[in-house]
């Protein structure tokens, strides 16, 4: 047992210092985080950073950009506790820290057109928060249009209040095949001119070509089975065309602390997306 | 390999002569009738040979609670500057048994599995174990033989195995002799400060040393622990985590006496010059409450009937799946621990038990 580490082993722990760029106001708890890297991450997409300020703590947070958006990092950060509460204080200029990019992410080029067994159809549900990691997603398929399918985007919120990127949601309806149903929950007495209801009530109306179809969920864990549920009744796909991103409680990110176990896997290190199949022999994945 | 007889007043004070060069830990019986890995001085005579299992196994010298895994501080330019953490010295570890050392190799395998964990590694690397063989099970809760882990030897540099009965209630003679067994360039070196002659026939002495070993050593799961791991991942047994359950604090004191548990939090701290800190690493256990919950409240292991499932699968099902190996070593420790006598053992056997007795 000498030979483990012959070399000198990098410090996982150690993260670097980004510069705030901008922040912005998305709703009451959300601000939009937009820092400048020393160097890119070269990051995929669905993939998620550690953020933090040393000294005071650092928690996950899924990145947001475009994997082409270089030396620039996007991320969302809600405030849910001290960590986030602090870092929500931070302005223009001020240094944040950074550990990543962790986890698997989604490979683009499986979600292309291509001519022979290629994919029709991407549906991309999300629910909350969850459109932030996916927006990592859609935004590069946004962008190369010309080389993906049919696109049909289901996103739910709460409250209107709670709706996030609808300008740059606005800009994606222009696109070429391209749908788009942006819902909530409960108008709350505010001005809404989407539809009301659950991110589950628009699926049975998808036109999909079920065998050429990808499905990407995100959302907060309830919203996993009602939609998988809906999914399974409506239409016939393959779980391995069925990608989940899920959240669990991250320390390390290196699958080693053990918190975002679930069954034998390490969500930070295997996940945070999965394929379905990968997920249903997973008692806990769902719950 | 080279083999070497010396005896136990011999090896004494090779172990006093070990511990004036550099860290050097022993079990030592602290007050009371617990034993821990300890500084070793002349006050106190060593007890080499009449051992229980000290409360905390001794992998947790290698992978310490409260480390600093770096040191920042902040300039006057608002730079951040960051260093390794705590700096890592030598140590010696001796009087670990077989059960613990296998303890210390499946950390081994995780820590160097993936991204490799360069706190773990490099202590990993600047620790020498000197390893006993155990001829009698330590006590009732020991069931180191089913768990695979009697005989084990990876990862010792010496292993020592005594050429005597050994029985609790009698003072051992210090001219009784034992065998070292040489397993590492290490342990060669250590070995050159003791007075010893070399062994030409220590498989033969070994086999005399091993013949009176009880039959079978120490408790036995009702089935092999194979079959035991495929069990355990086939069936729910939802019944009996929960009734176990029914009767666990969530104290998580098995988990941190468990030579295989190294799940862990972070804290990041911050100096009263508000300038400088460190991030730290501390033991976690899966069996509190809020091991799984994430922000905003939502916990996917809430019921402690699920964390309770957790932990056994974890030994028996989800690591064992990633490493090939069970990571249950049979020390006892949780069992031996536990305010409510929850033991590990016990858990698996009825898991086993309620599969059989559906299946009739």
């Amino acid at each position: 047992m000498k030979t483990l580490s012959d070399s000198v082993i990098k410090n996982s722990y150690i993260p670097i210092m980004a510069e705030i760029q901008s922040i912005e106001r998305l709703s009451k708890d959300e601000m939009l985080f937009r820092v400048h890297l020393p160097q890119p991450l070269n990051h995929h997409p669905g993939q998620f950073v550690m953020v933090g300020l040393p000294g005071i703590g650092e928690c996950a947070i899924s990145i947001s950009s475009s994997p082409e958006s270089g030396k620039i990092l996007e991320m969302v950060i809600r405030k849910a506790g001290n960590v986030t509460g602090v870092l929500q204080q931070l302005k223009k200029s001020d240094l944040i820290s950074i550990r990543g990019p962790f986890g698997s992410g989604f490979d683009l080029d499986e979600f292309r057109y291509k001519k022979d067994n290629g994919i029709k159809d991407i549906v991309i549900i999300a629910g909350g928060l969850g459109l932030v990691p996916l927006r990592s997603l859609i935004i590069p398929i946004m962008e190369h249009k010309s080389d993906y399918g049919r696109i049909h985007l289901i996103i739910g919120s709460k409250t209107p209040g709670e709706a996030l990127f609808r300008s740059q949601i606005q800009t994606w309806r222009s696109q070429p095949d391209c749908s788009i149903t942006e819902l909530v929950d409960d108008p709350d007495l505010q001005e809404w001119d989407g539809d009301i209801g659950l991110v589950t009530e628009p699926i049975h109306k998808l036109k999909i070509d079920e065998k050429n179809t990808l499905v990407v969920l995100c959302g907060p864990p309830v919203m996993y089975k009602f939609v998988l549920m809906e999914i399974k009744m409506n239409f016939n796909i393959p779980d391995e065309h069925i990608f989940v991103d899920l959240e669990r409680r991250m320390r390390c990110g290196l699958g080693k602390c053990g918190h975002c176990q679930i069954n034998h896997v390490y969500c930070c290190k295997e996940g945070p997306v999965f394929r379905y199949s990968q997920l249903t022999d997973l008692a806990e994945a769902l719950n | 390999m080279n083999a070497y007889l010396s005896n136990l007043n011999q090896i004494e004070s090779w172990f006093f002569s070990l511990a004036e060069k550099q860290a050097f830990f022993l079990p030592r019986k602290t007050q009371g009738i617990n034993y821990r890995f300890e500084f070793i001085d002349h006050q106190q005579p060593l007890d080499l040979f009449s051992y229980k299992p000290t409360i905390l196994p001794p992998g947790k010298n290698i992978f310490p609670d409260g480390e600093i895994l770096f040191t920042y501080n902040k300039d006057n330019n608002g730079h951040y500057h960051f260093h390794q953490g705590t700096a890592i010295h030598s140590q010696l570890l001796a009087g670990v048994r077989a059960c613990d050392l296998k303890g210390i190799y499946l950390l081994d395998k995780a820590f160097s599995d993936g991204t490799k964990d360069s706190h773990y590694l490099q202590r990993r690397e600047k620790t020498d174990i000197i390893a006993f063989n155990c001829t009698t099970p330590c006590d009732d809760h020991c069931f180191c033989e089913a768990a695979q882990s009697l005989d084990f030897q990876t990862g010792a540099d010496i292993f020592i195995t005594p050429l005597f009965p050994i029985s609790s209630n009698k003072e051992v003679h210090k001219k009784q002799q034992c065998l070292l067994e040489i397993l590492t360039p290490r342990g060669a070196e250590l070995i050159k400060s003791l007075v010893s002659q070399k062994c030409s026939n220590p498989q033969k002495l070994i086999k005399q040393a091993l013949e009176n070993r009880p039959k079978p050593f120490g408790r036995q799961f009702l089935t092999p622990v194979k079959q035991l791991s495929k069990v355990i991942h086939q069936e729910d047994a939802e019944s009996i985590y929960q009734q176990y359950a029914e009767r666990c604090f969530s104290c998580g004191t098995c988990n941190l006496v468990c030579p295989t548990c190294y799940c862990f939090d972070t804290k990041d701290e911050l100096n009263l010059d508000g300038n400088s800190g460190q991030k730290t690493r501390h033991w976690d256990a899966c069996l509190n409450p809020g091991f799984a919950e994430v922000a905003g409240g939502h916990n996917f292991r809430a019921d402690p009937a699920a964390r309770q499932r957790h932990r056994v699968r974890r030994k028996f099902d989800y690591l064992p799946q990633r490493f090939e190996q069970t990571f249950c070593t049979g020390c006892g420790r949780c069992g031996r621990q536990c305010t409510t006598g929850i033991d590990i053992f016990d858990i698996v056997n009825d898991v086993y038990l309620s599969i059989q007795e559906s299946k009739e």
